[in-house]
Formats: structure tokens, sequence, C-alpha cells
């Protein structure tokens, strides 16, 4: 069965990039260029993975995060935040607001997969 | 570092360059907002997210030069959003020229040329960091092997070893002291998920499984923590197992199957056997329940919202991003439905249209067409927030001394023309500079103050755009202007010239008032070149100039690219388009008017004066016998960025309308001489003529190598 | 023909045409649409087998003729004569034919590599097959189709000619 993801990234071009990777590691992308749409987007294809970013407009990725695990349905949906943040203090956010992991940009397409399938069976 | 592989990446780097522009954009005008004191947290965190995506996606496409320094920016920016830096003039100065660096850095991985020196900026950068770490904590600052040279950047090794790094504290692992790092034995892993190891996607299943496919096997499961069936929560976690993996595996990669175990949970690894010798082990077996995360979590949690950081600033109205192709496509079908509705009005009687109610949907359907063309329009902003730089790099050159003053900078214009009129306007900016502004020693003499002014203003005015850079300086010097051109040979030395036509010879191709040319002019590009893009663009421009008090450049510009003011012509049975921008006035030609000075040229006294004129009949090689007399045909006097007034003879003017200009190099090439093709009223396409290019071509027998009606 | 069949199914939907008394066919996956013969709107300074440009539902789409651009003489232009609309490397353009004959199914096995056909460029013609042929009034008989890679004939491709 083949994983469908959904990835949160203002950037268009990380958003390609995740979709261009991933596509050939054999996962399905749908992406989403803030919170608010990525939470839309939660409800309506149901994925098996959120990535997400932190720096967005509008909603931002811990919000989005909040927001999720707010919902019954997703709150066993792993939620990877991928960006280019490493503090601690950023981590032991996300991780508060409910996030299953976290991946620091620049990413390593490899190393991704990897980590997905780490919590996306 | 690749991470796409192949396929599209250059494409996908092709947006990452855009996103990079507009990012720039944003930071150039945030800063420059902060240097004119107007600091707020909104413009403070709009300049930090700008840095920050030009960051997360430089190190995705491996600029690492890029990434380096825009993350030391960053470092900056994010202590100066935390109020940690005061965002005072020295540090809003320092941010510019980073600010600038980091363009460069852009360029040169867009361009693959040479990073920019950055060390002495990354050196500035490290010691606003540095005195800031008095102040606040030094968290991030540790995290960073201090002062890199150009090639050691520390923060890309920082990027690069926190790759996949699990949540920051250190989750309990205890590491072996695998000093002697002998392969002695094999690895004895034990884990215990934390209670809510499974909240927030966690599977620690999916962590033992990740080990089995290691080679390793569970050599024992500890359930004694498992509570009686009524108190058990399916969704936590009691287990503890312990699980063999061969010697042969490498710490790290053992570890990285832990990243995304909740924080609090036991992970003991450590080598069955060391060899003798080696150093001892340190063997406590660390159940630690994380005491420390957990509060510290909670800080964080309960301090955070009231932290500027928790509310990024929003983006002044919601946006969405669409492909631009898409509402090309839709600004086509609204052309069709322009033509549909005029072949409805072609062919019905004014009092059925009437009775349709045509005129509304005409209304209606113009209401759209306006509404298509303002979602491609984007504030003139764009180009201008790479004035700024320009002109501090310009004065640097020069010593001069300017103040930029920018009007109408919202106002909107079609995303086609913005992306023509940055040369232009650079050229102007340049040439305001370089002609125009005085020394201040000249302007102090002159009684003026030091300081220039540039003022580079925008306006819509009808179905216009006028740009205007206009400077204080000391206007144009008519007799050296005059001089220079008889020079060149542009004019003749008896010519009676009016002010503004000397203005204008600036625009002459050729012509160039710079007696050695400057560095910042630069490349020999002239007003000449201004001239032809803009006209290129269905524009003009306009030349005012006081003695001593200065000089105005103005460029009227379409709204749009895509629908064109044009004059429909009609020339034996095929219509063309004429632009009618580049129109100037039509005659209608009395026996005797149109003269043959050789046999290829032809002039046409107007006035007094007289012009070279075409037969358009003879450019498109029409048959002899469809060609008709100038005293049966029209002259439509037309102004060439190229070779000035020119007649261009057809055979008669049909009508003028706003026509949507189709491209044919869509389904075919371009082709000289035309500037595209429109669709009429009744379904016919009429060639729209690009009148710079026909009038260039030397005799136009290239032109026409086929007949066209024949 | 160039394009890559479905995997299982070897069969193709051709679209037959005449040029002078040669049959030619041309893969319906390409065809846009066959539409009557039109005056296009001439172009200036383009080789005399551009006929001009149309307005194919809005889009400003070249006419060629096939024939010119085969280097045979041009078709004479008749009741008959149409346009087959196809896309070619990316665009669009209209083709010029003497007469639609049929659409056909070939099987992929039946299609023979192109012998020497003595159009100009022999990448052109991509294989041929024998077909029934059915006309009006008379039996089916065998027919042989010259196949047509339309991204061969290319346009773009010509733009050097052009220029020179």
């Amino acid at each position: 069965m083949t994983k469908l993801i959904l990835t949160v990234d203002d950037s268009a071009s990380m958003r390609m990039l995740l979709k261009a990777s991933l596509t050939a590691q054999g996962f399905r992308i749908e992406g989403a260029e803030d919170g608010a749409e990525g939470l839309e987007r939660m409800h309506e294809v149901k994925p098996d993975l959120l990535i997400t970013d932190i720096n967005m407009p509008k909603m931002d990725g811990f919000e989005l995060i909040e927001a999720v695990r707010d919902v019954p349905e997703f709150r066993g949906t792993p939620i990877l935040v991928l960006s280019t943040e490493f503090s601690d203090d950023k981590k032991a956010r996300a991780r508060s607001a409910g996030a299953t992991g976290w991946i620091t940009k620049p990413f390593d397409a490899a190393k991704l997969g990897a980590a997905i399938r780490r919590v996306c069976p | 570092m690749s991470a796409a592989g192949d396929d599209g990446l250059d494409e996908i780097q092709g947006i990452f360059f855009e996103e990079c522009a507009e990012g720039l954009a944003v930071a150039e005008q945030g800063l420059s907002a902060m240097a004119g004191g107007q600091v707020s947290a909104d413009v403070i965190a709009g300049v930090f997210r700008a840095v920050h995506s030009i960051k997360g996606g430089s190190g995705a496409f491996g600029h690492m030069a890029l990434l380096a320094f825009s993350h030391r920016f960053e470092n900056v920016l994010d202590e100066v959003r935390g109020g940690a830096i005061p965002p005072d003039a020295a540090v809003t100065g320092i941010m510019l020229g980073a600010f600038d660096i980091l363009s460069d850095h852009v360029a040169a991985a867009q361009s693959g040329g040479t990073p920019p020196a950055d060390a002495a900026m990354l050196e500035q950068l490290d010691k606003l960091l540095a005195n800031k770490g008095a102040a606040a904590e030094p968290a991030p600052a540790p995290a960073e092997p201090a002062p890199a040279d150009e090639f050691g950047f520390a923060p890309v090794a920082v990027d690069l070893d926190i790759l996949d790094d699990p949540f920051g504290f250190e989750p309990v692992a205890i590491s072996l002291d695998d000093l002697a790092g002998e392969p002695a034995g094999g690895w004895t892993v034990r884990f215990g998920p934390s209670r809510d190891a499974m909240a927030n996607g966690g599977e620690p299943i999916l962590v033992i499984r990740e080990l089995e496919r290691m080679g390793g096997q569970i050599l024992d499961a500890d359930l004694s923590a498992l509570p009686p069936l009524r108190d058990l929560d399916p969704e936590e976690s009691y287990c503890v197992w312990t699980i063999g993996l061969p010697a042969t595996i490498d710490e790290a990669d053992i570890r990285e199957c832990f990243d995304f175990v909740a924080p609090d949970s036991l992970i003991d690894i450590r080598r069955q056997e060391t060899a003798p010798g080696a150093a001892p082990p340190k063997p406590e077996p660390v159940p630690e329940i994380a005491p420390l995360p957990a509060p510290a979590l909670r800080v964080v949690e309960t301090s955070e919202p009231a932290a500027p950081e928790a509310r990024p600033a929003d983006a002044p109205q919601q946006t969405i991003r669409v492909d631009l192709s898409k509402l090309d496509q839709l600004l086509n079908l609204i052309g069709e439905l322009v033509i549909q509705g005029s072949i409805l009005s072609d062919r019905l009687a004014p009092a059925d249209q009437e009775r349709v109610e045509l005129p509304q949907l005409a209304r209606l359907t113009r209401q759209i067409q306006d509404n298509v063309m303002s979602l491609r329009a984007q504030p003139i902003r764009q180009a201008f927030s790479r004035v700024p730089r320009m002109l501090r790099d310009l004065m640097a050159a020069t010593g001069k001394q300017v103040v930029l003053e920018t009007i109408g900078e919202t106002t909107e214009v079609d995303k086609g023309v913005l992306e023509k009129i940055g040369d232009p306007l650079t050229h102007m900016i340049r040439n305001a500079v370089d002609h125009g502004i005085e020394s201040p020693e000249e302007r102090l003499a002159a009684g003026k103050s030091a300081e220039g002014t540039i003022r580079l203003s925008a306006e819509q005015k009808g179905a216009r755009i006028i740009v205007r850079v206009a400077d204080d300086g000391r206007g144009i010097d008519r007799a050296r202007v005059r001089a220079k051109a008889i020079e060149k040979g542009i004019v003749s030395p008896d010519a009676v010239l009016s002010d503004e036509e000397i203005d204008n010879l600036i625009c002459a191709p050729g012509f160039s008032t710079a007696e050695t040319i400057s560095n910042i002019s630069g490349r020999g590009v002239g007003m000449d070149v201004v001239r032809s893009n803009v006209e290129a663009l269905g524009g003009r421009v306009e030349i005012h100039s006081v003695p001593g008090e200065g000089t105005s450049f103005t460029m009227a510009l379409p709204l749009t690219l895509a629908i064109l003011d044009g004059m429909i012509v009609r020339l034996a049975d095929q219509r063309f388009v004429l632009p009618l921008s580049n129109v100037v006035e039509t005659v209608q030609p009395v026996a005797g008017q149109v003269k043959r000075v050789s046999p290829g040229s032809e002039v046409i006294e107007l006035r007094g004066a007289y012009l070279p004129m075409r037969r358009a009949s003879e450019l498109f090689a029409i048959a002899e016998h469809q060609r008709r007399a100038p005293e049966e045909s029209v002259v439509i006097i037309v102004e060439s960025g190229v070779s000035g007034l020119v007649g261009l003879m057809i055979d008669t003017i049909e009508n003028r309308r706003e026509v949507v200009i189709k491209s044919l190099e869509d389904n075919l090439y371009p082709i000289r001489g035309l500037g595209g093709a429109t669709i009429l009223g009744d379904g016919s396409i009429a060639l729209i003529l690009d009148i710079d290019a026909l009038i260039v071509s030397p005799g136009f027998n290239k032109f026409a190598p086929k007949g066209m009606a024949a | 023909m160039s394009r890559i069949e479905e995997p299982g199914i070897d069969e193709r939907k051709v679209v037959t045409f005449t040029l002078g008394n040669q049959l030619f066919g041309i893969d319906m996956r390409a065809i846009v649409e066959i539409r009557e013969w039109e005056e296009p709107t001439p172009l200036p300074g383009v080789p005399p087998y551009i006929l001009g440009v149309t307005n194919l539902r809005g889009a400003v789409v070249p006419v060629v003729g096939l024939a010119e651009r085969l280097g045979w003489t041009p078709s004479p232009i008749h009741a008959r004569s149409c346009v087959l609309v196809a896309h070619v490397g990316g665009k669009q353009a209209g083709f010029l034919v003497d007469e639609l004959a049929d659409i056909v199914v070939i099987n992929g096995a039946d299609i023979q590599p192109a012998p020497d056909t003595g159009v100009n460029e022999s990448n052109v013609v991509s294989g041929l097959a024998r077909i029934e042929r059915r006309q009006l009034g008379s039996e089916a008989n065998d027919a042989m189709v010259l196949l047509l890679d339309l991204d061969a004939i290319s346009l773009v491709r010509q733009i050097a000619d052009i220029a020179a």
C-alpha cells in the first residue's frame, strides 16, 4: 500500500523537492503551503504521515501540529517536522505540540526516506 | 546533498531562485524600513522569515556557501527578533551590508559563479552575536564553532551534523565510552519506551522492527511493569525489550533508529563485552523517566504564548500561489469571450443586441477581463526594491551622496511588464547618479545641499503606468550633448534643434555623454537601450530637464502585455494590427506628396519636412495588381525607437480597438517583423506588426521571400 | 511510429489520407482534430510549406502543406481538401492533405520498417503496413500505408533554414 504523505511548506521549491525525492521512493505526496491549508488538506486527504515546516505565514507549524492533534482522527498520525531550525527549545515545543519527530533541513533524500519509514511502516 | 536526484531538479531549483528573489525583495524592503526607523515585530519577523527560507532551500540544493552565510545572518536576525540584539542604526547598517552580501551569494549560487568574499561580514555578524551573548543565554552560539575562515564554514558542518538529529535533549541515551571503538562483542540494546511513547503518532514497535532488520534479535522482554488488565491502557507502553545486535553495526546507526522515540524513554546501548584494557565503560543503566526534559518542556510551553515568535508576522492578506500559466490561460479564454462578444455584436442589429442584453454581457466580460488582468498585476515595489542596493553601490563608487525617495510603490503592474522594466530602471538610475547628481562639493558650490535626491515614482494614468526617475542634479548640458551628437554624426552641425530635441538625443542610438565609460554605467550601454526596451513593451520615454535644477526620465508603459491598443489596418485582403503606441498621425497623401528619391526609397512630404516612407505592400510582397497608388492609400506616421518618424503606407484604416495578443511562438516560432497575432471578431487572424523590426530591416527584401496574397 | 504501445495491446488506430496517389497514415493519438480546408492567414518570411496560420479555438496554429514539407508537389486545393491538426513536439500544427481516407486499426507486428521511399527525409516515414482499403463502389483491396512520424517533421527543426 503506497503511503500518502502530506507536506506543508511555504516554499514551493521545497514542496517540489520533497515531492520529487519522496515520489521516487514510492510515496504519494500531497502538498499545502501553510498551516491553515495544511489543516484543511489533512481532512481532505487523510494522509498516513504529515511532514510540516515550522516557519510559515498564517498558521505556523506548531499551531498546525496542535490543531491536527486536536482532531481525534489524527491523534495517531505520525507528524514529522522538517525545519532549518534545530534549537532544543523549538524541538521541545514541537514535541509538546504533538510532533513525532524532527528532521533538520537540508534533508538527504535517503535519510528522509529512512526517517519516514521509522514512523510510518 | 542531492535530494531529488535528477529530473526536474533544475526546474525546482529555478523556482527556488524565484523564491530567493522574492525573499530578497521582502528582506530589503524590511531592512530599508528599519533603517528608516520603522521597526516593528512584523517587519523583523518578515525579514527573518525571508532569510530563513533562503537558507532552507540553499541547503537542499547544495549551495553551501549561501547556506553558510544565510545561516549566520539568520542567527543574528533571530536574536534581533527575540529582542536580544537591539535593531539600532548600527545593527541595521550591518544587516543591510549583510543583505547585500546575501544577494551576491544568491546571484553566485544562481549563476554558478564564485561566492562573494564574506569573511569580514561574517566577523561583524559574529560580533553582534557575541555581544548579545552577555545579555541573553548563549544557547545557539556554542553550537557554532566560531570564527570560520572562508572555506571552513562552520555552519555547514553544524547543519550536516544535526541532520536527522532527534529531539534535542540527549534522549536519556547512555553513550558508551566507546573510546577503543573495537568491535569486540555484539551490542546489547535495552529499550523501554516511555508510557506515552505511543502518543503523538509514535510507534515503538517500528524501532524494534528496524533493529531486527539490522540483524537484531529480541533477547528478553521485561513485562514487570505491566499493570493488571483493568488498569491497562492500550495506548500506553509498559515493556522493556532487550535486543542483541551484531558487533558489525555502527553505534550511530543503532542510535538513529531511536531518533523519533519519545524523549523520556529508556535507551541503553552497549557492547556486550569490551576489549580488555579499554577504557572502562560507564555502566549506569539509566532509566531516567525524563525528570529534566518534562519540566523544561512545560516552562517553554507556558512561557511561549506571550513570545512574539509564536505569532509569525501574518501576511497582510491571504494569498495563494497560482501558476502563472493558469492565469495566462484564463486571460486567453477571456480574450475568446471578448472576441465572441464582438462576433455577436457584428451579427446582431442594434435593436437585437439590446433585446438579448448584449451590452450587459459585454460589460460583465470587460469586468472579468479587468479582474483577471489585476490578478497578474503586482506592485511595482518589486522592481523598485532593487534600487536602494544599487544606489548604495553607486554612492560608494562615485563618492556622491544621494537620498532616494520612492512614491507609489504599491502601483500595480502586469507581471510581464514588471519583469521587463528592471533593466531600463537600472539604467535610468545609473544615468541619474552618473550624469545628473553632482559631487557634494559641486552641489555645495551651487548652493544646493550636499546630498542629491532621486525621486522614483510610479502612478497609473488611464491605461498606462507612468514610472519616473527624477533627480535634482545639474540638468542636461545641452551644449555638450549637441556637440557630442555632431561629433558622432547623429545630427548635422547646422541643424536647428529645440531644447527638447537636444534632450532626446541622449536616447539616440550610439550616443553616450560619458567622456569615459564609468565603471557604473558600465558595459557601454546607453539610454538608447532604455528607449528601445521601453518601446518594445509598447511604451515611451520622455525626458524633461532644467539646467541646474535636474532631469526627469519618464517611462509610460502599458498596463499589460497581453492586450494591445491597436489600429486595425487593411492591406490587400488582409488585416493587420499596428500598435497604437507607435502611431503618431495618419495622412491621406495627395498626388505628388510621396516622392521616390532612389529606386529603393521614398519620402513623404509633411509640413515642409521629408520623412522616409515604406509601402507595406512592398514589405509584404503583395501581388502587383493588388497594390494601390499613394493617392488611394493611407500613410501612417509611426515613431520607431531606431529610426525616428517613418511613414508606413497601407490601404485603409479600419478601426481602433484593443486586441488580445497571441504569440506566434506558442505553436510556431517568432517571426521577424511581427509582434504576434490576434483573433478578430469574425474569427479571422490579424498579424500584429512590430514596427521597430519592420523599419530597421534594410530594404525589407529579406522580410518577404514569399508571396502573400498571390 | 515512435510511440510506445500500451503493454499487451499492440494495435493502433491510424488515420489514413492521401497525398497524390500515395496513402499515408498518422497515429490517431497525435491527432487533435480534422477540419475542412480554410484559407489560412499568410505569414511573411516563412518557408513556402508554411501556408499560414489559422484560428484553432482561439489558438494561433500554423498550417503546413504536408506535401511540400515532404518535398512533393503542393496539394491542389479542392472540395475534399482537409487539415489534420496534430500534436507535434509539444506544439500544434495543421497539415493540409489531399483527401481523408479512413481510420484503420493496424497491428504493430504488421508494420515493416520503412524502405527508401523517396521522401526527402528518411526518418519521416517510420514504417509501412499493408491494409485492406475500403473504397466506395468497389471491393476491398489491399493498399500500402506509409506511416508518418510527425515528431520527425517537427517544424522547429526548420528554424535554421529560415534564419539562413
